[in-house]
């Protein structure tokens, strides 16, 4: 009776398994998409942020600016952003607009220099470099698309930043040779599907950032948005915090503001 | 008085160990060897900065200067292709590849390469800034010509990561090392380089790669070390054990010598282990040092038992006569020595004053080892009799004959070689470079040589250049005194390639205005600077950043000139030149140079004043000793001759020869004194003590010969055959002060033998006539 029970366990146990392993990776594209999917609609926002960069040693610097996000419907394309500087002072207006494209195509990018009155298109196949010397990237910044990671659910733990939270930990590895990571650890909450946690793990396979998401508001009661992002390298020691101030959403802009003719004037 | 006691003290100390000699010899085995279980702990230290102290002023500034930019622990792979180009799609392939891998090894902060060179250009309407090769796996022969086109443009570049003729490139890796262990972490990396290199030879075996760099460098340290170890060791003991069997003829006396210096030896560093220091470069001669002088004093004891055995065949006799008659001296040589030795306590180099402790408590353990154990294992073994006088002292009869005869020319002569010589102490430079410590078997050095000859130079002169105000890199007329002085740098024939972001942004303006090349200039406005700044770091690809030309509140630039095949005089005067020309040119932004080969080159010019001090302390120390033991002022100065002198010759000789010497010089006087004062005091003891007899002086230095001629002899060719194994190490700092030291010990004999003989009858018989007058 006991080596029956034994033996059952045992069948059981590995066929379970089995089924676990085909769709581990099936149920993390199934969490990011479902994650990704609960954020349309929002159409467009735009939000203040400020950028608090940290070194070893406690020395602060800031950056400010104002974000403008314009939600593309077309599946082919990606959202369309202005990043206009407010700080520091002598950088003021100087804004930063990206057309989002789907691997492997690389972003389309606009600068406009308030000093020169020009604006100027630059290249940004450097998506894996700092993000204005802060422990952010490109990459950090820009959400996931499906297509650019294979992704590999492992397990439902409390979650690392809010222990009274249930997580998805997925494992996210990009298909692209030039990201700046081997791999990703995203730490989802089991009931809103909001990203937690993502622990980033450099080109060698070593931990090196881990960035927080903290004090989620619901806008219009539909969409989650963290009001502070805690990115800390685990290596130097340097750290980063955004915060988001004064969200709007839906505030009628138009694609027409995001032609890069009309960045000098969005600057303003 | 203090004769008195010490002469009832030796007798008894005899008796003692004749009576207890099982304990003596237990006694001695039980302290060194709980002496000796400290030495597991001992390790090697990774780290050429253990020459600097913590509060070496220099160190000081350049850790503030890492501080704000970045600490340079680098490894530089050089890449050299057999056909002598490195612009073919291949060879820019393997760099690209090397780039990437590079990229996985641990602890990385930063690679730079050839291929990943932040390309800027305008194109259109566009402006571009990317790797210079985009796609490494797809080169084509327009993309390598382009390639050698824009490489040779870059001033950047040329010179930095090509050399004047396109057949080396290097890729630059940066680490960030934690820095909690460096014995742990600098091996780890060096492992995975290993690796990596073999690897990359395999797959282009038609390119030759090198490294050089802090990281190989630091690593080389312990490499050395223990290398110095292995291989100067085993020699020290072999050279010591014959020399002792050649002059003694015993065999059995060459085994107690062997179990008396190893016990020293062990002793010390066993102390070491204990005090919880790491073992480095400079310190890991020190027990063979200790080996070395516990010789001399052993064989004191032996030779003595030596003469004892021809006269009578009582065992205790011979142990009883070696004790009473060469007690004292050893006491004081032994003493002395150690006062030398712990005056490198003086030295601003935390090595020097390890060695200096170490071989202090080496010392101490001769002085107790050879006065107990010593004795005590010679009355218990069955110590073969002897009947032959050993032919030494018969020499020595007639070396004092040829001295009293010769006298007054030896005087002359002696007196006219010590002042050509001591002149030669002018022609000695100071020369620090770390670069070069290691001598040219190793593989490092022969690939730094390489690398200065064929590429660049690897000494660099660093500056902060402050603006004075927070963002005040970006004021255009802070940036013009900054390109001024980097222009300034770049005329200097002896710097290979100067690093600044003045470059950079030089570089931006030009690109923003469609590739003009009238724009390759400063930008005109501070509002413009600063946002060619911001785009630029906003364009960076993946692992770089300006942090390490640009401090976190912008407020200064980091300006690197690397220093090509130079000596440290040269390098300082380079320095002196940049000085005037910030006097000249911008008084207000002058500043300093860093860097760790300025810590280097000032190290010794720094250390000499503070040994100076420490030897004159030791000297005193030392001066109170004679006088204590001697008991006689005029003696007591008169040792002085031939205690300093020979460190003086030994420079000048040096001087005429050689001329340049490293750290090393200034602990050799310090050093030497405790060593050679063993030589005069014993000649000095004997000649005083003949003369209370009542004797001539020229009998008294009959006596004297005859009494510790040959013991001096012996004691001295095993001294400088000590030192010419020391000398043999693959370290710069050890080989020149084992030289010196080799060569003052000599030079010291040969004073003693000389030229104190024909001094000291000179005096005393001037002294006789006036009396008699």
């Amino acid at each position: 009776m006991k080596i029956f029970i034994i033996t059952l366990t045992s069948i059981l146990t590995l066929f379970c398994s089995q089924i676990f392993a085909q769709s581990a990776e099936e149920k993390g594209l199934e969490i990011i998409e479902k994650s990704i999917a609960l954020d349309n609609g929002f159409v467009d926002s735009t939000v203040v942020g400020k950028m608090i960069l940290k070194d070893k040693s406690g020395n602060e610097s800031v950056r400010s600016f104002k974000n403008f996000i314009f939600e593309e419907l077309d599946e082919t394309l990606g959202d369309k952003s202005i990043i206009v500087f407010t700080e520091p002072r002598d950088v003021k207006g100087t804004s930063l607009l990206t057309h989002a494209n789907i691997e492997p195509k690389d972003d389309d990018q606009w600068l406009y220099l308030p000093a020169l009155k020009r604006v100027k298109r630059i290249s940004s196949s450097n998506r894996t470099g700092k993000f204005v010397s802060s422990e952010f990237s490109y990459e950090d910044l820009s959400t996931d698309e499906p297509e650019d990671y294979n992704f590999l659910w492992l397990e439902d733990i409390n979650c690392p930043a809010d222990p009274s939270l249930q997580c998805h930990v997925i494992e996210a590895t990009p298909k692209n040779k030039k990201s700046g990571y081997s791999k990703r650890v995203i730490y989802i909450d089991v009931s809103e599907l909001r990203y937690q946690t993502v622990k980033f793990h450099n080109r060698r396979g070593d931990l090196e950032k881990e960035l927080n998401f903290k004090s989620y508001q619901k806008y219009l009661d539909k969409f989650w948005r963290a009001d502070l992002l805690e990115m800390k390298n685990l290596q130097t020691g340097k750290s980063t915090n955004i915060t988001w101030e004064n969200y709007e959403f839906q505030t009628n802009l138009s694609i027409n503001d995001f032609n890069p003719e009309k960045l000098a004037k969005m600057a303003r | 008085m203090y004769l008195f006691k010490m002469s009832n003290f030796f007798p008894k100390l005899a008796e003692l160990v004749i009576k207890r000699r099982i304990f003596f010899i237990l006694i001695g085995f039980v302290i060194a060897f709980v002496l000796m279980a400290g030495a597991p702990n001992i390790k090697f230290d990774t780290d050429a900065r253990v020459f600097f102290d913590k509060n070496n002023p220099d160190r000081i500034a350049l850790e503030n200067f890492e501080g704000e930019y970045s600490k340079d622990d680098n490894l530089a792979f050089v890449i050299s292709p057999k056909n002598g180009d490195i612009f073919t799609p291949k060879n820019l392939n393997a760099i690209g590849i090397l780039t990437e891998k590079a990229w996985l090894l641990p602890y990385v902060r930063t690679v730079y390469s050839l291929t990943n060179y932040q390309n800027s250009y305008a194109d259109g309407d566009s402006l571009i800034v990317e790797d210079l090769i985009t796609d490494i796996e797809n080169i084509s022969e327009e993309d390598a010509n382009y390639a050698e086109e824009v490489a040779n443009s870059r001033i950047e570049l040329k010179n930095a990561f090509i050399n004047s003729d396109n057949s080396i490139s290097q890729v630059n890796i940066l680490f960030r090392l934690p820095g909690k262990d460096a014995i742990i972490e600098i091996p780890y990396v060096m492992n995975e380089v290993e690796i990596l290199k073999k690897e990359f030879e395999s797959q282009f075996p038609e390119i030759e790669l090198r490294m050089v760099g802090f990281v190989p460098l630091n690593n080389q340290y312990s490499v050395s070390g223990q290398d110095d170890t292995a291989k100067l060791t085993p020699m020290m003991i072999l050279v010591t054990l014959i020399a002792v069997a050649i002059i003694l003829r015993t065999i059995f006396g060459v085994g107690l010598i062997f179990i008396i210096i190893v016990l020293c030896a062990g002793s010390s560093v066993g102390a070491l282990g204990w005090s919880g220091t790491n073992i480095n470069n400079a310190t890991v001669v020190a027990p063979l040092m200790v080996m070395t002088l516990a010789v001399a004093s052993a064989v004191h004891i032996l030779s003595s038992v030596r003469q004892t055995m021809t006269i009578t065949p009582d065992r205790n006799e011979w142990v009883r006569r070696a004790i009473v008659d060469h007690g004292p001296a050893i006491t004081v040589a032994c003493l002395t020595t150690a006062i030398g030795f712990l005056s490198l306590n003086f030295s601003i180099s935390p090595p020097f004053r390890q060695l200096g402790n170490i071989v202090f408590v080496g010392v101490i353990a001769a002085l107790f080892y050879t006065l107990t154990m010593l004795p005590a294992l010679i009355s218990l073994l069955p110590l073969k009799k002897q009947n032959q006088k050993a032919t030494m002292d018969k020499s020595m009869s007639f070396l004092a004959e040829f001295v009293i005869r010769r006298k007054n020319s030896l005087l002359a002569f002696t007196a006219a070689l010590i002042a050509i010589l001591v002149f030669g102490i002018s022609k000695i430079s100071l020369e620090d470079d770390f670069l070069r410590y290691f001598g040219p078997e190793y593989e490092l050095r022969q690939s730094i040589d390489y690398y200065e000859d064929n590429f660049a130079g690897l000494n660099a002169l660093e500056y902060s250049v402050n603006s004075g105000k927070e963002n005040g890199v970006n004021d255009p007329e802070y940036l013009m005194k900054v390109e001024s002085l980097v222009n300034f740098l770049r005329s200097q024939p002896n710097i290979s390639s100067v690093r600044s972001y003045t470059d950079v942004v030089k570089r931006l303006n030009q690109n923003f205005n469609e590739d003009d090349e009238s724009f390759y200039k400063v930008p005109n406005s501070e509002l413009e600077a600063a946002q060619y700044l911001f785009l630029y770091e906003l364009s960076l690809g993946y692992g770089l950043d300006l942090t390490d030309q640009i401090n976190v509140d912008k407020s200064a630039l980091r300006v690197t000139a690397n220093v090509s095949k130079t000596t440290t005089k040269g390098f300082l005067e380079l320095d002196k030149k940049v000085q005037s020309w910030f006097d000249e040119n911008a008084p207000e932004l002058s500043t300093k140079s860093t860097g760790t080969s300025q810590v280097f080159s000032k190290i010794s010019s720094r250390d000499v004043p503070a040994m100076l001090k420490g030897t004159g302390l030791a000297l005193i120390g030392i001066s109170f000793i004679i006088l204590l033991v001697i008991r006689n002022v005029k003696y007591g100065l008169m040792s002085l001759i031939p205690n300093l002198l020979p460190a003086a010759m030994a420079f000048g000789l040096w001087g005429y020869f050689t001329g340049s010497v490293t750290l090393a010089v200034s602990i050799v006087v310090a050093m030497t004194l405790g060593i050679v004062v063993d030589d005069s005091v014993h000649f000095m003891l004997k000649y005083a003590k003949a003369r209370k007899e009542g004797k001539s002086p020229e009998d008294s230095v009959r006596q004297a010969f005859e009494k510790v001629g040959m013991a001096l002899t012996t004691t001295t060719i095993g001294l400088f055959l000590g030192f010419c194994v020391l000398a043999q190490s693959g370290f710069a700092v050890n080989k020149d002060m084992a030289q010196l030291t080799a060569i003052t010990v000599v030079f010291a004999l040969l004073v003693d033998y000389l030229l104190l003989p024909p001094v000291l009858i000179w005096i005393d018989n001037f002294k006789l006539k006036r009396k008699t007058t």
